[in-house]
């Protein structure tokens, strides 16, 4: 689907008729958007450039709205993207603790990638897993419970599985 | 399953099910495939318990359920009819479980729960502690039934509440019915929801439901477990409140980081639609509902209404003004009227048609009928979602069902509401949880989320922590919320540093005030609550890392003065390893820490495994180092001085003398001297407190030639005195008096005036400890 408008009439199947034409193309701007970065892992430019005219939107507007979100990443991200929960619940079990971690192993900030690509390191507000913290996210995968030895097993099997797969 | 045409396809449909379904001769395992439990791995324990059973050949029927609420201890599984409840599974017990539970006749004992290793273990879920003094009603479904089969919910009486409001009751009814129950919204603020309907049944047009699933508190997850675990009961919720209203379309707003919790709401729609509950001409009738979802990209704003309306438009989520409220016509969603709720206000909706608002309101307080579900997280033994009767109070959640802190540590305080509540300490545990005492407490019920804090958080560092949150989250459409929390989290962010400076607190509650007042929506107006909240109950934290470079619970760096004790040190080199500054000196006699090179990393207070590395302040250092005087004898002194009014009000008899603001001067006078006092107050005829009248007050009106005999009170006292909470150190006391030039003062405990301190209490009150500690040190 890469770039082209998402499928409308799918994406309608409420608010079939009631809208115009401009409310229905800004509407799906945000879907648009989860949509390719789904595909790339973040939002290529000449991706956002191909919406902007399939949506018929100012390239300005789609870059307005995209960048009010957190979600959206503008520049490639690491071939493993660990997101680390600073939640309230996780902050007072030590998440603090865990990105100081994973900064000092991958030599990165946070919104960082490593330099070999092999980490991008986020925060996320909370994931809902409060009963689990200190919680991250690795590839998506929910770990709660960290313990340091935990911890560091998932720092380790990152660095393992990705030198093998690049291989 | 066939399209359902008519109320009596829906009955026969839930007969036949109802013979197939949870019946008593089949056993059944509900295995929690909850998020927090799958990431414990409960999917593996589901898989070995049926292959276990595959391999004896027995007859199990396996449900993986949605969030059971003990996620600490998951991954849970209750066998039925027995009534078994196992924590912790592993794949590897499968077999005994099944063995014992489904085949023989007991319990796997060691699978069950247990307060500690000595006590007996609980067999079944509703004798645990923890479920005890539950309610569930939102969360009627969430540890029964499989979220993907709607078969079960509707055994499990779901869609009966639309049965009913379609066969017996008319769309009036149904609001009226809501409105009677007093159902208040669960997403923050406790607005009404039967008076929100109602507006938004008032309006022109077409009309949206819209559930807002944001859930964007940090710490909260009841709504995520509701639409992952029991997606129907929000359909069906929607449902009746597009009936009540009329509106033709409903959107549920899901916030990007709930994968799943998307997944099984967009099955349940599907599901929902191809029995012809959602879509077109519902039962045959011409009331038709379509629902979809909507998805978030990660914008605590967006939680906010108007913010929400714009993000589902497609917009930046920036709160836009009211009026036109959601409610109207213009003010909703592509400007159709709207109504918003949150997740767990529309679970609560089917039980209360049910039921009948009668016995919604027999559950909870007068002011805040039902059951509230929280997410208890933090330092607490038993983290996870209960839901309980409002008017519960705070010790009952944290230490019966919680199960109290971790490690039997001390503890401290308690935040609920998230970046919009507040801290409460533990002088008021004893205080009923509705949105009422929560308020009056200065935080707010919010979402449910329920942070415990101990003794080893810092809550100068709790309230930074809340104003970074809001600070990166401000949408930056209004100067004091985006600039204001700017300026308060440096100041905090200061503070935690060790540099914080004369006047920052005092800068601190402007700033906030400030906030509070010019900003357009809730965030803003709600930022500096984690704050005051913590400067209000906690001053003398903050006090202590700004005058005396100290953090009590050790958690901010640059803090203190290190230092090692030997008598606890067991020599084993760890501290100095791990110092980096090379501060950490080994001599003959053992370690001790260079205060020269020390640069305060806390290195070595990490590494040190007898915990023999001690952070002092700075002025007990002090003393030790001038007078040899050990310094854990100079902290039980400094903690004896450490006390509040309320200390002063329990140590004498205080009479509290007050009169009518239309008594008259001469009659207020002979009172006080007849009670030997040397304040009065006045109250007027509602009871408030009007004001006070001193000795002072005597004076001026002799001096002005007042007439004693005709002038009433009212006319001559100093109104609207100034009180001060009964957790205030004395400390503070004393400034207040001094500064604002007074000498008596109302003491309160939860608004109610509950003694008179006089600037003399005070001074006798500390003289004796004065003196014993000067005796003690010198
Ligand atoms: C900054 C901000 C964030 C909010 N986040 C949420 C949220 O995540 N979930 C929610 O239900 N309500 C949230 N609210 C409250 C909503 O604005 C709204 O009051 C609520 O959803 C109404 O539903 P209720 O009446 O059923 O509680 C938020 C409000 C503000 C100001
Ligand atoms: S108060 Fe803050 S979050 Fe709310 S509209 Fe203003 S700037 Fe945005
Ligand atoms: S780490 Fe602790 S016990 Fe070990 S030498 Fe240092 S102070 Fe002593
Ligand atoms: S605070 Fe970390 S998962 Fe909720
Ligand atoms: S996820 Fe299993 S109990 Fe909460």
């Amino acid at each position: 689907m890469s770039g082209c408008i998402p499928d409308m009439d799918s994406y309608y199947r409420i608010f079939e008729y009631e809208l115009t034409d401009e409310q229905r193309r800004r509407g799906v701007l945000i879907y648009a958007l989860q949509q390719i970065q789904k595909e790339h892992n973040y939002l290529p430019a000449d991706q956002l450039a191909r919406l902007s005219e399939s949506l018929n939107m100012p390239l300005s507007e789609i870059y307005s709205t995209a960048t009010f979100y957190k979600h959206f990443y503008f520049k490639p991200r690491g071939r493993n993207i660990a997101c680390v929960c600073t939640g309230t619940a996780c902050h007072v079990r030590g998440a603090g603790k865990v990105v100081e971690k994973f900064k000092k192993e991958f030599g990165i900030q946070e919104g960082q990638t490593s330099e070999d690509g092999s980490l991008t390191l986020e925060t996320v507000g909370c994931v809902g897993c409060c009963g689990l913290a200190p919680v991250i996210t690795v590839n998506e995968e929910v770990i709660g419970d960290l313990s340091d030895e935990k911890l560091s097993g998932i720092i380790s099997s990152i660095k393992d599985n990705d030198t093998s797969s690049s291989d | 399953m066939e399209k359902l045409k008519s109320i009596d396809d829906f009955k026969r449909l839930k007969k036949e099910l109802s013979e197939k379904i949870f019946r008593k001769d089949t056993p059944r395992a509900h295995v929690c495939c909850g998020t927090a439990c799958a990431a414990s791995g409960s999917h593996g324990v589901a898989n070995a318990l049926e292959d276990a059973a595959r391999d004896k050949g027995l007859d199990i029927t396996l449900i993986r359920t949605g969030c059971q609420g003990m996620c600490q201890q998951g991954p849970n599984i209750k066998l039925e009819p027995a009534g078994y409840y196992y924590q912790r599974a592993r794949p590897d017990q499968a077999r005994e479980i099944i063995e014992s539970s489904i085949k023989g006749n007991s319990s796997y004992r060691r699978g069950l729960y247990r307060d500690d290793i000595l006590s007996e273990p609980v067999e079944s879920m509703d004798d645990l502690p923890f479920y005890k003094k539950q309610l569930r009603i939102a969360l009627r479904n969430n540890d029964v039934i499989d979220p993907s089969d709607i078969s079960q919910y509707i055994v499990m009486g779901g869609y009966g509440a639309l049965r009913k409001a379609f066969e017996y009751m008319k769309p009036e009814d149904v609001l009226d019915e809501i409105d009677r129950a007093d159902l208040r919204g669960r997403g923050g603020a406790g607005f009404p929801a039967g008076k929100k309907w109602k507006h938004t049944r008032a309006a022109k047009g077409l009309k949206v439901v819209v559930a807002n699933g944001d859930e964007g508190d940090p710490g909260a997850f009841m709504d995520r477990a509701i639409m992952e675990g029991d997606p129907h009961s929000l359909l069906e919720g929607m449902l009746l409140c597009a009936y009540a209203i009329g509106a033709r379309y409903g959107l549920i707003y899901v916030r990007h980081e709930y994968p799943l919790a998307v997944k099984n709401l967009k099955h349940a729609i599907r599901t929902a639609e191809s029995l012809g509950l959602l879509g077109e001409n519902i039962f045959s009738t011409n009331f038709s509902f379509g629902v979809d979802i909507r998805e978030g990209a990660g914008a605590f704003a967006c939680g906010e209404s108007t913010a929400l309306i714009a993000s589902i438009e497609g917009e930046r989520g920036f709160p836009r003004p009211r009026p036109p409220r959601l409610s109207e016509q213009g003010g909703g969603v592509w400007g159709y009227a709207t109504n918003l709720n949150n997740i767990e206000t529309y679970a609560c909706v089917a039980p209360i048609i049910e039921n009948g608002s009668k016995w919604f309101r027999s559950i909870g307080t007068e002011t805040s009928p039902g059951t509230k579900v929280f997410a208890i997280t933090g330092k607490v033994k038993n983290t996870g979602l209960v839901e309980v009767p409002m008017g519960i109070t705070l010790r009952e959640i944290i230490f019966d069902i919680g199960g109290g802190i971790i490690g039997d540590k001390q503890f401290k305080a308690v935040q609920t509401g998230g970046p919009s509540g507040g801290c409460i300490p533990a002088q008021h545990l004893d205080s009923p949880v509705d949105f009422d005492s929560l308020a009056k407490l200065g935080s707010i019920m919010g979402s449910g989320g329920m942070v415990v804090l101990d003794e080893d958080t810092c809550m100068v560092d709790v309230a930074r922590y809340f104003l970074s949150f809001t600070q990166s989250e401000s949408c930056g459409k209004c100067p004091p919320c985006r600039i204001g929390t700017y300026q308060m989290l440096q100041i905090l962010e200061r503070i935690t540093s060790g540099e914080g400076r004369h006047g920052d607190i005092e800068t601190l509650i402007s700033l906030g005030k400030k906030i509070q007042e010019g900003s357009l929506c809730g965030l803003g107006q709600s930022a500096p609550n984690p704050v005051l909240s913590t400067i209000k109950y906690f001053r003398q934290e903050f006090e202590e890392h700004i005058y005396d470079n100290y953090c009590r619970s050790n958690a901010c760096k640059n803090m203190g003065v290190f230092a090692i004790n030997p008598a606890e040190c067991v020599s084993c080199g760890l501290c100095k390893d791990a110092c980096a500054y090379n501060a950490v000196v080994e001599t003959r006699k053992g370690y001790y820490i260079d205060r020269a090179y020390c640069v305060k990393c806390k290195a070595c207070h990490t590494a040190c495994p007898v915990g023999a590395v001690k952070i002092r302040r700075q002025s007990v250092s002090r003393l030790e180092d001038q007078f040899r005087i050990p310094a854990e004898d100079i902290e039980i002194l400094a903690r004896r001085a450490r006390m509040i009014l309320k200390d002063v009000v329990r140590s004498k008899p205080i009479k509290v003398v007050t009169c009518k603001k239309d008594c008259k001067v001469a009659d207020a006078v002979t009172i006080m001297d007849g009670n030997n006092v040397g304040s009065i107050l006045v109250f007027d005829d509602t009871k408030q407190l009007a004001g006070i009248f001193t000795e002072r007050d005597i004076m001026h009106c002799f001096a002005k030639n007042i007439s004693f005999v005709d002038v009433p009170i009212g006319s001559v006292m100093t109104p609207q005195p100034i009180t001060l909470d009964a957790s205030t150190d004395i400390g503070v006391a004393v400034n207040v008096m001094s500064e604002k030039k007074i000498r008596h003062l109302p003491v309160t405990e939860n608004e109610e005036i509950i003694g008179m301190i006089s600037y003399r209490d005070i001074v006798s009150y500390l003289l004796p400890e004065v003196i014993f500690m000067a005796e003690d040190i010198y």
